[in-house]
């Protein structure tokens, strides 16, 4: 049932999304060779609707998740999803689903554009003109240090602990969305729920925060008063602090299960739909 | 079949419930009556998991409010609670998917009756239409109890027969039929049995015969006496 519930989400949702990623992978691919015509306007008006585009699907991820949490759960839509014949854990357990593959998947068609959109303005510089090549041949220059393959793993290395506590978000969203339609809140619901977000993550994130240091060492330092040097990239590595990165990962764990179970019971005994 | 023992509930100082008794048999179809604010939609909504704190026990067929009972009830709210994406062919493939008694023969036929398109977008629907919808999509379930509150408000004369039949037709005589309206008058000659609800409190549970033969009168008209200001 749990799949089933979380594929009549995704079917309520995805229309919101499909205009946005083929404009995002579209611009992609046509704006390399709307920058190659070197037409200042044309330029102006291809960065003003990509900078428009990944706002838009920034914004549009956002807000309906909280119309997945809201509307599909309390408002009128609420009549159906909780008289369904399933497990309360499991309505959770699909909300929480179903806004971890929108905003993960916003961000892979955002990251995927603009790797798309380097590539044909780099690695393939015979489309350009020469104004581009001292751009591309120091895009190659860094290609050929040390320095993105660390931090390709580095970013593999931490994508866990990413990815958990982008759950720890979504959930602490659906507490707080249900802890408005509960009886402990009457008026204001808006508001006070906004606020509680907004102070439950502040209090919690600064808790986490004060437990551990760095999950992740770089070496040699970098500042930003260095002078950039193709030679301290070369040189780049790094470590991870295990007990920091321990300490992280079990705390995002907790927050998932705590605020998951604290939605559970507001669900079951306390539950009040207008 | 459905027990609520001593039930009560209050929204801040005013009482919606108050130590509400009742037992509900299979094989009836029930009318709960009274008039607005009087309680009613907050026992639909207790009974259905809408609300969870309340005092009291309810329970249906043994079993507290929970998955299995909500598997039970064949639930119509007073409004509409179809999402406005997706058309009728849509809706009956939501219900097919997530209630596993639901019978789409029953529905296919119950569209041609009631005259709807499948594949009308149900945000283009007037309201009547979208009331003769849902009804169609919960009757089509086979349940053990419908639930069903206000399904004639919203609709014409002419269409609260058609909806009024479509109840009689599609419940099966081993299930329970609640229905919770104040248009008396048009639909008390389906009820078994009635429930009168005053400021929350239950001030009459009996069949309607018994009553139109001890008041010499319709259940609208007792009705009437009853809560009379």
């Amino acid at each position: 049932m749990l799949i089933k519930l979380i594929k009549h989400d995704l079917m309520a949702t995805y229309r919101e999304f499909t205009g946005l990623y083929i404009a995002l992978l579209l611009l992609s691919i046509i704006g390399p060779f709307i920058v190659s015509t070197e037409i200042e306007w044309a330029m102006f008006v291809l960065f003003l609707v990509i900078f428009g585009v990944t706002v838009a699907t920034l914004v549009v991820t956002f807000l309906t998740i909280i119309r997945l949490y809201s509307r599909r759960l309390f408002s009128n839509e609420g009549y159906l999803t909780l008289t369904l014949p399933v497990k309360t854990r499991d309505t959770i357990i699909s909300k929480v689903i179903t806004g971890f593959v929108w905003s993960s998947l916003s961000a892979l068609v955002l990251i995927f554009s603009g790797i798309i959109f380097v590539s044909f303005m780099l690695i393939v510089p015979s489309v350009f003109s020469s104004s581009f090549d001292s751009l591309s041949l120091l895009f190659n220059e860094i290609w050929k240090t040390n320095a993105m393959w660390v931090y390709m793993q580095s970013f593999l290395v931490i994508l866990p602990s990413s990815l958990l506590e982008s759950i720890y978000s979504l959930i602490l969203l659906v507490f707080v969305i249900t802890l408005i339609n509960t009886s402990f809140i009457k008026k204001y619901k808006v508001a006070i729920g906004i606020v509680t977000y907004i102070l439950l993550s502040l209090a919690l994130n600064s808790l986490l925060g004060n437990l551990h240091g760095e999950l992740l060492v770089f070496s040699p330092v970098t500042t930003l008063d260095n002078e950039f040097s193709l030679e301290l990239l070369r040189q780049l590595s790094f470590t991870v602090n295990g007990v920091n990165y321990a300490i992280n990962f079990i705390g995002y764990l907790l927050y998932i299960a705590g605020l998951g179970y604290a939605t559970w019971w507001l669900l079951e005994n306390k539950l009040e739909i207008e | 079949m459905i027990e609520i023992k001593n039930v009560s509930k209050r929204y801040g100082q005013k009482v919606a419930l108050s130590n509400v008794d009742l037992s509900l048999k299979p094989g009836k179809i029930i009318g709960l009556l009274g008039p607005n604010g009087s309680g009613k939609t907050t026992l639909i909504k207790i009974l259905n998991g809408l609300l969870r704190d309340y005092e009291g026990e309810v329970t249906i067929e043994g079993h507290p409010i929970n998955e299995i009972t909500k598997g039970l009830v064949s639930y119509l709210p007073d409004r509409n609670y179809l999402p406005n994406w997706t058309n009728a062919e849509g809706a009956i493939k939501i219900f097919k998917d997530l209630y596993s008694d639901f019978d789409e023969l029953k529905m296919r036929s119950l569209l041609e009756k009631l005259n709807l398109n499948p594949k009308e977008p149900l945000k283009t629907m007037s309201k009547g239409m979208k009331e003769k919808f849902q009804l169609a999509l919960v009757m089509s379930r086979n349940a053990k109890i419908y639930i069903l509150d206000e399904p004639i408000g919203g609709v014409d004369p002419a269409a609260r027969e058609l909806i009024l039949k479509t109840i009689l037709e599609n419940y099966a005589q081993d299930s329970m039929v609640l229905i919770s309206t104040h248009l008396i008058a048009d639909i008390e000659q389906i009820f078994d049995s009635v429930i009168f609800l005053k400021e929350g409190e239950v001030v009459l549970n009996d069949d309607v015969d018994t009553i139109r033969q001890t008041h010499g009168m319709s259940i609208e008209a007792y009705f009437k006496e009853v809560f009379r200001c």
